[in-house]
Parts: structure tokens; C-alpha cells; sequence
């Protein structure tokens, strides 16, 4: 096999961290129904974002200079769990700890680290990352939005599409076209920074048909941009993008967006004393996918923590992962209706109809079903 | 994992596979000669300790070796025979020499008669002795004593029969029966995943191979998608077969029936999947007696629900889970490996 997912347990001192972190979702979260858990990592509450930075535990991955934790991705695989598993809502600074914070310290200036690193930990700088467009989805690297070099720095104009928290976010990391056509196809990309409080620039949130507005729309008419905007070089922006991509799709986030839904399905059976073979057998396929699932991300885990680059096995249990993620709300509703005379409680029923329209998205962001398979069979050595 | 014993093994199977084996035609001669050899080379005893002339490797490490009966297609029962061994060691059994099968449940005993039949007996028609558990209790049946009543195509599985006095009953203890079983189950799905294994390759192969519209078929996008979902899936049923050897250190410690559950739900709830594709990718030539794709997804479809289905596992888990503590979700995927042990 050209994939090799080896077991691997998590180390005892990142195991330790768990029971802390998860006494304190419960206390902060006590408020929350499973309706609002659902929302996964699309859940902003800022302050909830807060009180974790002051924990310690924003930024646990960066080096302690800029307030971080110089933790490992154990470390980070213990805590990311338990926050998405619980359905806290993370959304805040999911983007900036998870994608922004290690793209800034790889590729960014020391001057860079410096100002956005502390930020970071501290929950004062939010992320998002601008990548597709109008015209430009699973073939971004025809995106059209351009930064051109002046005198002063960078005149950028253009707009990005499907951004999601750009309404709530501090700055925006984008990947634009610096120099070149949309022919030059990966060449003349470069990503920057984007300080979204600038003027000439316009965020219009999009309503999702869920009835959330999560995403945003983000217009740039002749913004312009400090020399220092420019992250990593220019021209190289479709490598550091793809580096970044292989981390997004490394974590447990493709593991537990449907998980509110599940327990509070759980939840309901044992209080409503619902048990059949049928009810049996949905919670255990439920568990059993989600506990390989899990062992086969905390491989890929564990290849990061070795330094080696997992990318295809990340995208590979990213492609499995929403996949599950996308059955939950339909094994779930099949158990639910082959009892008519059950009824369940208004917050199932809510969640169920919420994670059942919303769990298309899953296979969308950061990458499509089709585009995943394609980079597998590359990987495999069929393309 | 200690490539050096894989690669001896490897070898070892190369070798007795090469003649007329694995052909369907095998005959029970030719069988017990494999077998015979198999044994000679000291192999079925590789989950001992050193002591015990063992080669001292743990549970995990083992699963290599024991998927590879089922990646060579090799016609006689090892990972089978492996397990037995180390559990009549761990648990004090005396056994007879020989290759063991094992089944569960199904014994059908006719108090009549006074004879016991097995409608599915995994190399039931030729294999040395076969332990079978029923309700509590552990028999071990003597080939000298069995009648074949139907030997299935393939040659994986027979219907067999003994009278009473074939059967000799085995005074275990509760722990010695559930762990036979636990080691018995975590032998058939190495074996299957070994299968599994084998048919993507076969089929990664074929696709890279085989040419149609000018070009390798490997070459379409509908078929790149096809073998991309084929490695997930038998890259997942690698890895909960992983999950369910990842026992202690010690190599007799049997599997933990939680994790054990898990895999054997996830291998046999994507089994089918793994043999549809292989075929579909192949086209016709798969469905060919010649072409030795059948052997590997015939074993995935013979052993997958051996003992209990898919949708058997899945209940047996969500019992659990609904009865027996109130723990969120999160917290049972969560359990440490010292918790799952007492779950």
C-alpha cells in the first residue's frame, strides 16, 4: 500500500490534559442545546474564545515567545477533540489557531510573528482565509482577484466568495494573483494579509440554507495594502496554500461535525428508554466508524509528530471522515422513523433537520469529495 | 514489525502456494503437505514466548504475519492455527499436534443420533481438529471420526459431521472460552484484510494494465474515484484490525472484546464494498475461473460474517453503550486503553 496508517496512542502526559479541558466545555458550555452544538466549528462566541486563550489554550502549537504553548499535535489532537466533540463553539479562533498562527510562523517575517503570533494566543486576532471566488471553486488557480506592486506597497481589487467568519474576522489571508493570467495557472499566485478593517473594503454576509449566515461574500475595490501585507514569497502562493491544506485536513475536525447530533440521539434513547435491535445496531455503527476513524487520524497525527508529511493519508481520512459525518443525520432519521409511535423531543428533531441540510457542506469545505478522490488516485500513481 | 519474519514468511508462502496450489482443484493431500510444511518451519508457533520456542513478538506485531495467510491465499488455516497455540499456552491446554479451525455457535447436536453436525466449518473437510464453542461449553472434534457432507466451492468452508464419540469435550473455564473466541474472531479478520489487501493490489495492477478507448483504463476519472474508495476502505479495515490487536505487550493477552467488536463490525460492514469494486475495475476476466481475483474476494465474502454480521456487531456495541453507563459518546471513543479493558 502506498498509504500506511500505523496505530498510535496518544502520550500520557497529552492524555492528562483531557479531563481539565473537558470540565471546563462542560462548565462553559452548560447553556448550549445540541441545536447550537451542531454548528461544530461554525459556532462563533468570542468570548468563549477568550476564556480558553486564558487557559492557555489558544496557540498551544506555537513557541512560548509569542505566548503560545510549544506544544505538539498530540497535544493539539487532545484539546481539538474534546472542543469539537462537545460542539463548543470554536469558530472564533478555529482558523487563526489551527491554519493562520502555524502559516505565519513558517513563511511569515520575524516583524510578522511578532505582531500577529501574540494576538493569536490571546484571542484578539481572528482569521479567515480567502481562497475561492465568483469563477474560481475546486479550480482555484484561476482566481482573478489581483495585487499589483506600487510605489507604497500593493493595490489589491477583486473580491473572494464562500470566506467563511470574514464578517467577524480581523484579517484575511488570501490567495491572490500577484503577477501573470489566470493562463499562468499556479505560477504568479502570492498570498497576503489582509487587515479587513481597510477601506475599499465591503463584507457581505451570505445566508446559508440552514438559515445561519456563517460565510461571507468580501469585495476589494483599490485596497491598498502595506508592503509587509505580502506572507511568504511572492509567487509562491500555491505551495504555502497546499501546505496549509494538508493541515486543515489532518485534524479530527472531519470526524465530529455531526457528533451533537449523536448525543443527544444517545441521550434521548436511554432517558426515553428507546431500545431495539435496530436502535442497537445505529448507535454501535455509529461508534464503531467513528472509533477506526479516529485510530486512522490519530495516525496521521502521529506521522506529523514524526516530522514525516501525511498528506495523503490527511486526505484520505478527511474523504472518509465527512463521509460518516454525512450518514450520521441519515441512519439516525431511518432508526427515528421505523417508530412511528416515538416522539422524539423538539431539540432532535431540530438538530436532525438542521445537520441533515447543512451536512452537504462537509464534502465542500476545504476541497470537494471529487477533488480529494483525484489527489488520492495521484497518490496512488494512477494520475 | 520485524520485517525479517515477514520476509521469511513471505517467503515460506511464495513457495507452498507455487505449485498446484491455490489452485480450486487442491487436494486434502496436497493440503496437509503445506500444512506439514508450514509446521515444520517452526511459524505456528510465533505468538510464544521465547521460552517457549516461540519468537516472543506481541499481538500487533503478529498481525502481519497472520494477515499474510490471506494476501497469498494460502489453503490451509494458520492465523487460526497461530491463535489456538498461543491461547492452549496461555490458558494451559494440552493440544494435539496439527492445524486447528474453530467455530462457534452453530453445532448442531442431535441427541438421537447422537451426532453433531456444522453446516459451516472453515476447512472443515480436511483440517487436523476443530475446536468448536457452544453455549459454555468447548469441544474438540477429531478428523478421524468426521463425515463431509458437502464441501463448498472454493474450498474455504464445508458442511461436516461427527457422531457423539468424535467430539470430546474440553474443560475450560469461562475466561479460557470467551478468550479462544476472541483470538479466533482477530484470526479471520487478519486473514480477510489480508484478502483485502491483495485484491486492491490486484486491481491497482489491472487498472494500470488494462487498455481501453487508447488508454490504460486507470486513466478515467470514474475508475480513479472507484480504487481511491477502495484504498479507504481497506486502509480503515487495516486499521480497526490494528485497534483490535493492540493489546498489551504480552502476545497471550487475548483481544479486548470492545475494540474487538469494532473491527469486526468495520471489516465486515465494508467487506462487500471492497469485493465490488475489485470486480467492477476488473470487468469480465474478474469473474473468470483463470484469473486469481475470485480466491481473495470469495474469502472476503465467505469470512466476513463468520461470526456475526455487521449489523450483529453494531448491536452488540449500541447494547453496551445504551445500557450500561451513562458517558457521553465522546467519552467511550475517548477511553484510555486500561479503561477499555475493564469496559
Amino acid at each position: 500500500m502506498l498509504t500506511n496508517f500505523k496505530f498510535a496512542r496518544l502520550p500520557d502526559h497529552d492524555e492528562a490534559l483531557r479531563q481539565p479541558i473537558r470540565a471546563f466545555i462542560q462548565e462553559n458550555t452548560q447553556h448550549m442545546t445540541a441545536f447550537e452544538r451542531a454548528r461544530s466549528w461554525m459556532g462563533f462566541d468570542a468570548d468563549f474564545s477568550k476564556k480558553l486563550a486564558q487557559q492557555g489554550w489558544l496557540g498551544l502549537t506555537l513557541p512560548q515567545q509569542y505566548g503560545g504553548a510549544d506544544k505538539g499535535y498530540f497535544t493539539r489532537f487532545v484539546v481539538s477533540e474534546e472542543l469539537l466533540g462537545a460542539g463548543a463553539p470554536v469558530s472564533a479562533h478555529w482558523i487563526a489557531d489551527r491554519q493562520s498562527g502555524p502559516l505565519i510562523l513558517r513563511y511569515g517575517s520575524q516583524a510578522q510573528r511578532d505582531f500577529y503570533l501574540p494576538k493569536i494566543c490571546r484571542a484578539q486576532a481572528f482569521f479567515c482565509i480567502g481562497m475561492s471566488e465568483p469563477d474560481s471553486g475546486s479550480d482555484l488557480a484561476s482566481i482573478r482577484t489581483r495585487a499589483i506592486k506600487t510605489d507604497d506597497g500593493w493595490t489589491l481589487n477583486g473580491s473572494k466568495i464562500w470566506t467563511t467568519n470574514a464578517q467577524h474576522s480581523h484579517y484575511m489571508i488570501a490567495l491572490v494573483r500577484s503577477s501573470g493570467t489566470a493562463q499562468d495557472k499556479h505560477k504568479g499566485l502570492s498570498q497576503f494579509i489582509i487587515d479587513l478593517s481597510l477601506p475599499g473594503i465591503t463584507i457581505r454576509p451570505i445566508h446559508d440554507l440552514a438559515g445561519d449566515a456563517h460565510f461571507s461574500e468580501v469585495f476589494f475595490t483599490d485596497v491598498q495594502l502595506a508592503p509587509e501585507a505580502l506572507i511568504g514569497q511572492e509567487g509562491a502562493g500555491w505551495e504555502q496554500v497546499n501546505a496549509e491544506l494538508a493541515f486543515e485536513r489532518s485534524g479530527p475536525e472531519r470526524l465530529y461535525s455531526s457528533m451533537a447530533l449523536v448525543e443527544c440521539f444517545i441521550r434521548e434513547c436511554r432517558q426515553q428508554g428507546w431500545d431495539s435491535p435496530a436502535i442497537q445496531s445505529t448507535v454501535g455503527e455509529i461508534t464503531a466508524r467513528l472509533a477506526v476513524l479516529r485510530a486512522m487520524s490519530l495516525a496521521v497525527t502521529a506521522k506529523l509528530a514524526n516530522g514525516q508529511n501525511p498528506a495523503l493519508e490527511a486526505t484520505l481520512v478527511k474523504d472518509y471522515g465527512t463521509s460518516l459525518e454525512q450518514d450520521i443525520p441519515k441512519l439516525i432519521d431511518q432508526c427515528l422513523g421505523l417508530y412511528p409511535a416515538h416522539m422524539p423531543s423538539t431539540e432532535l428533531i431540530n438538530t436532525l433537520s438542521f445537520v441533515s441540510q447543512i451536512c452537504p457542506s462537509y464534502s465542500l469545505r476545504g476541497g470537494t469529495r471529487e477533488i480529494l478522490r483525484g489527489i488520492i488516485a495521484r497518490g496512488l500513481g494512477l494520475r | 514489525m520485524d520485517t525479517l519474519l515477514e520476509d521469511a514468511l513471505g517467503e515460506l508462502f511464495r513457495h507452498v502456494t507455487s505449485g498446484a496450489a491455490p489452485g480450486l482443484e487442491i487436494t486434502t493431500d496436497q493440503r496437509k503437505a503445506i500444512s506439514n510444511e508450514i509446521y515444520a518451519s517452526g511459524f505456528a508457533d510465533l505468538l510464544l514466548p521465547q521460552a517457549a520456542g516461540g519468537s516472543g513478538i506481541s499481538l500487533s506485531e503478529a498481525i502481519g504475519l497472520l494477515k499474510m495467510e490471506g494476501y497469498y491465499n494460502v489453503p490451509i488455516p494458520f492465523a487460526q492455527t497461530v491463535v489456538t497455540r498461543a491461547w492452549a499456552h496461555a490458558h494451559s491446554v494440552n493440544l494435539p499436534e496439527g492445524t486447528f479451525s474453530y467455530a462457534s455457535s452453530a453445532l448442531q447436536i442431535d441427541e438421537q443420533t447422537r451426532s453433531a453436525t456444522l453446516h459451516k466449518a472453515w476447512h472443515g473437510h480436511w483440517v487436523d481438529h476443530m475446536l468448536i464453542a457452544t453455549d459454555q461449553q468447548c469441544f474438540m472434534a477429531h478428523s478421524h471420526e468426521r463425515r463431509v457432507l458437502q464441501t463448498y466451492h472454493g474450498g474455504l468452508f464445508a458442511a461436516v459431521a461427527w457422531p457423539a464419540q468424535g467430539l470430546t469435550r474440553l474443560d475450560l473455564d469461562e475466561q479460557a472460552t470467551h478468550d479462544l473466541f476472541n483470538f479466533s474472531v482477530l484470526a479471520m479478520l487478519a486473514v480477510t484484510v489480508g484478502a483485502m489487501e491483495k485484491a486492491f493490489e490486484l486491481t491497482l495492477e489491472y487498472a494500470a494494465q488494462r487498455q481501453q478507448f487508447g488508454r490504460p483504463v486507470s486513466k478515467f476519472q470514474a475508475v480513479q474515484h472507484q480504487i481511491s474508495e477502495m484504498a479507504e476502505h481497506v486502509c480503515a479495515a487495516d486499521m480497526a484490525l490494528q485497534l483490535a490487536a493492540a493489546t498489551d505487550d504480552n502476545a497471550l493477552t487475548a483481544p479486548a472484546s470492545h475494540q474487538l467488536a469494532i473491527a469486526q463490525f468495520q471489516i465486515a460492514h465494508i467487506a462487500d464494498n471492497i469485493a465490488d469494486i475489485a470486480h467492477a475495475i476488473h470487468g469480465a476476466i474478474g469473474i473468470s475461473q483463470e484469473h486469481p481475483l475470485h480466491h481473495y474476494t470469495r474469502r472476503i465474502r465467505e469470512c466476513k460474517s463468520c461470526f456475526g454480521s455487521a449489523q450483529y456487531w453494531a448491536a452488540e456495541i449500541g447494547q453496551q453503550i445504551l445500557h450500561k453507563n451513562n458517558d457521553t459518546l465522546l467519552a467511550v471513543l475517548t477511553w484510555t486503553q486500561d479503561e477499555k479493558r475493564t469496559g
